[in-house]
């Protein structure tokens, strides 16, 4: 059995140990390229959301690398992502491929029963020791990728955060052992602190970055936004995280009473993916006396055009500005990098204006 | 007191109901405009542009009516049935009108959530008479007219289904199975009166408002895992029951352009099609849709689906 699942963001590290760990073997896809990209949308419908596609690249490559069975989740809506693995299960096939496919489901007894017919049974002891150290992992790089977001901003030399934090990676993805774990994860934070000078543009900035998970966690179809921000001299931060995503999931933590209360006002309603996430998220981050957030979403995604339609008033009601990106398998480098550089030089203009004691007098921008 | 009720979205499921609650109650209802080339106009300049069509249109009537009437029936649609949602829109569907239109009657927009069963439909309705009347009595009385009504409308629709088609001569019996949500194929001016059109070249056209919810939903059950959007799940059962219980010659599916779950069952029913060996045009409309081009695409398929069926004799 060869198990295989889709890329999202360094996720691929954390799943990886979690099989490896319960003695599977794992054929990690190839790292998202352009032709994944071009495999996905000749074989996606033409209109489904860009995740939809790029996963289906992914499961592709892999299912030709050997793979014959492919993890992915699942769900009951209303977002589109509940029902990507039927449709993805039925082109594959039509395509001819042999493969199997675990689809996991909301549902905590039919997953155990699931997971005994397709995976065998499993030792206890043996699933806490992989949980465990698939968890650590996670929670390592979402510990170091929260400070890059932060120190890039600062960084003494251009690069130098990224070329820690591959390093990091590439170590983190090497080691088995929990010690090893922990020892990089305080080796690298304190490294990563160490890169400290001074801010690119010489005052703070702050940018808040909502959207949908997908888009915000895969730097390939985000066209490494979060690293071009850090390049501007931006400081980004974000809720979005896999490990703080599983424990919402899971009922550990509970972010949504906060989100919910914030967004109140101006969605009285759960819509689906992270649609009510963007527009809390934007209002706390508004509070929190962020410059400015940017909005982050697949070409078609109901969630995220419900948010959409909704932060003008909010970037209105809250002082905020806000600039919205849709992504689809045409967005290219230029228009992005224009559009991010004319928005962080009026957040800069602003804040400039502010610190001197003057209230910023132009229109806040918002929406496109 | 006027309450205006958009001509758009869910009016097409459920417009008698409305209607005869409304109009029990003692309101007067007004209805906006049959979709036409000012409304679409003005609903795409007001909505976002990566909005679907649909909701575009939806906007263009939400302004026809907006300085008409004294308040504005515009329900926060959540899910339908046990297990099911429907598009991720509806839910938010007044928040959006509030954040985008400016001056705004007052929405009356009560949180319609039926995964409970259909019980709270009731008191739904004594929640919103109870604005507009203090006489639980008369509510309760407008309650059982929309119903009823709605009771008519539904089997005046599946009579539809039953009927024969009208076989004047050999050519006349091609069964088509349209897909497509209400709210596109009823408007006649989105959907450029394709089921009309079908009709006149003498086709029999099926929807699936017009066969027994019952049968839909055991037939999308032939799915491994069926849609969770109530009107996808629909068109979906239609789809496979059409497929399996009627001799049908083709399917025409009709979707809007940027509509999400379309974009995914839509696939799976064409690779079912060809599985079955059944021709499938499939009909994309947006806001630049023009007639020839549609009406060019449909005598071509009804063509190629006749000689088709020469052939085989």
């Amino acid at each position: 059995m060869q198990i295989t699942f889709p890329h999202m963001g360094d996720m691929a590290v954390a799943v990886k140990a979690l099989f490896q760990e319960l003695g599977f073997s794992v054929v990690v896809p190839p790292p998202i390229s352009r032709k994944t990209l071009n495999l996905g949308v000749k074989y996606s419908p033409e209109f489904a959301c860009l995740p939809f596609k790029i996963n289906l690249g992914n499961f592709m490559e892999a299912l030709d690398k050997g793979a014959d069975l492919i993890v992915m989740g699942g769900g009951c809506g209303p977002c589109r992502f509940g029902y990507y693995a039927e449709v993805q299960r039925e082109i594959l096939q039509e395509m001819g491929y042999e493969f199997s496919m675990y689809v996991i489901e909301p549902g905590i007894i039919n997953n155990i029963r699931k997971i005994r017919e397709t995976f065998g049974p499993l030792p206890f002891r043996k699933v806490v020791s992989a949980v465990r150290l698939a968890w650590n992992k996670a929670r390592a790089i979402d510990e170091i990728y929260k400070l890059v977001l932060e120190k890039r901003a600062l960084e003494v030399e251009e690069g130098l955060v990224d070329k820690l934090y591959a390093g990091f990676i590439r170590k983190i993805d090497e080691t088995m052992s929990l010690d090893e774990v922990r020892r990089l994860r305080r080796e690298y934070r304190e490294k990563i602190e160490d890169t400290s000078a001074k801010y690119k543009r010489g005052i703070p900035l702050k940018v808040g970055l909502v959207g949908e998970i997908y888009l915000v966690l895969e730097p390939f179809v985000n066209l490494e936004i979060e690293k071009r921000l850090g390049q501007l001299g931006v400081m980004v931060e974000r809720d979005l995280y896999m490990t703080n995503w599983l424990l919402n999931f899971l009922h550990l933590r509970n972010d949504e009473k906060h989100i919910r209360r914030a967004a109140r006002k101006y969605l009285g309603s759960f819509v689906g993916g992270h649609g009510i996430d963007s527009v809390g998220n934007t209002v706390r981050y508004s509070r929190r006396g962020f410059d400015g957030v940017i909005q982050l979403g697949p070409f078609t995604c109901m969630p995220e055009i419900i948010a959409r339609s909704i932060l003008p008033a909010v970037s209105k009601g809250e002082g905020i500005p806000v600039l919205t990106f849709f992504f689809d398998e045409h967005s290219a480098d230029a228009g992005i990098q224009t559009r991010l550089e004319a928005f962080v030089d009026l957040l800069e203009r602003k804040k400039r204006q502010r610190m001197k004691g003057l209230e910023y007098k132009g229109e806040i921008v918002y929406g496109q | 007191m006027k309450i205006g009720i958009p001509r758009a979205l869910m009016y097409h499921y459920y417009y008698p109901a409305w209607q005869a609650f409304f109009r029990e109650l003692g309101l007067s209802v007004l209805f906006s405009p049959e979709t036409n080339k000012e409304v679409l106009d003005q609903g795409v300049k007001a909505a976002v542009d990566d909005i679907c069509l649909p909701f575009k249109v939806y906007y263009g009537h939400v302004l026809s009516l907006r300085d008409k009437v004294d308040c504005l029936f515009v329900p926060r649609f959540i899910s339908l049935g046990k297990y099911n949602y429907i598009c991720p829109k509806f839910m938010g569907l007044p928040d959006m009108l509030r954040a985008n239109i400016e001056g705004l009657p007052e929405l009356i927009d009560p949180v319609i959530d039926l995964r409970k069963g259909i019980f709270p439909l009731r008191s739904l309705a004594y929640k919103i008479g109870r604005r507009f009347t203090g006489n639980i009595l008369a509510i309760e009385r407008a309650y059982r007219k929309a119903r009823a009504s709605y009771r008519d409308f539904l089997q005046k629709q599946r009579e539809e289904g039953k009927r024969e088609g009208q076989v004047t001569d050999e050519a006349a019996s091609l069964v088509i199975g349209v897909l497509g949500h209400s709210y596109l194929l009823n408007d006649a001016y989105l959907s450029m009166r394709i089921l009309e059109r079908l009709e006149e070249m003498k086709a029999r056209v099926f929807t699936a408002d017009m066969l027994e919810e019952r049968a839909l939903e055991k037939a999308a059950w032939r799915q491994h895992k069926p849609a969770f959007w109530y009107f996808n799940r629909q068109i979906m059962g239609a789809a496979y029951y059409l497929f399996q219980e009627k001799e049908i010659n083709g399917i025409v599916q009709v979707t809007a352009f940027g509509c999400g779950p379309d974009s995914l069952v839509r696939e799976l029913i064409d690779i079912k099609a060809k599985r079955e060996g059944i021709p499938v045009l499939n009909i994309n409309l947006d806001e630049h849709t023009g007639e020839a081009g549609i009406l060019t695409r449909l005598e071509a398929f009804v063509d190629l689906i006749e000689r088709r069926r020469r052939k085989c004799r």
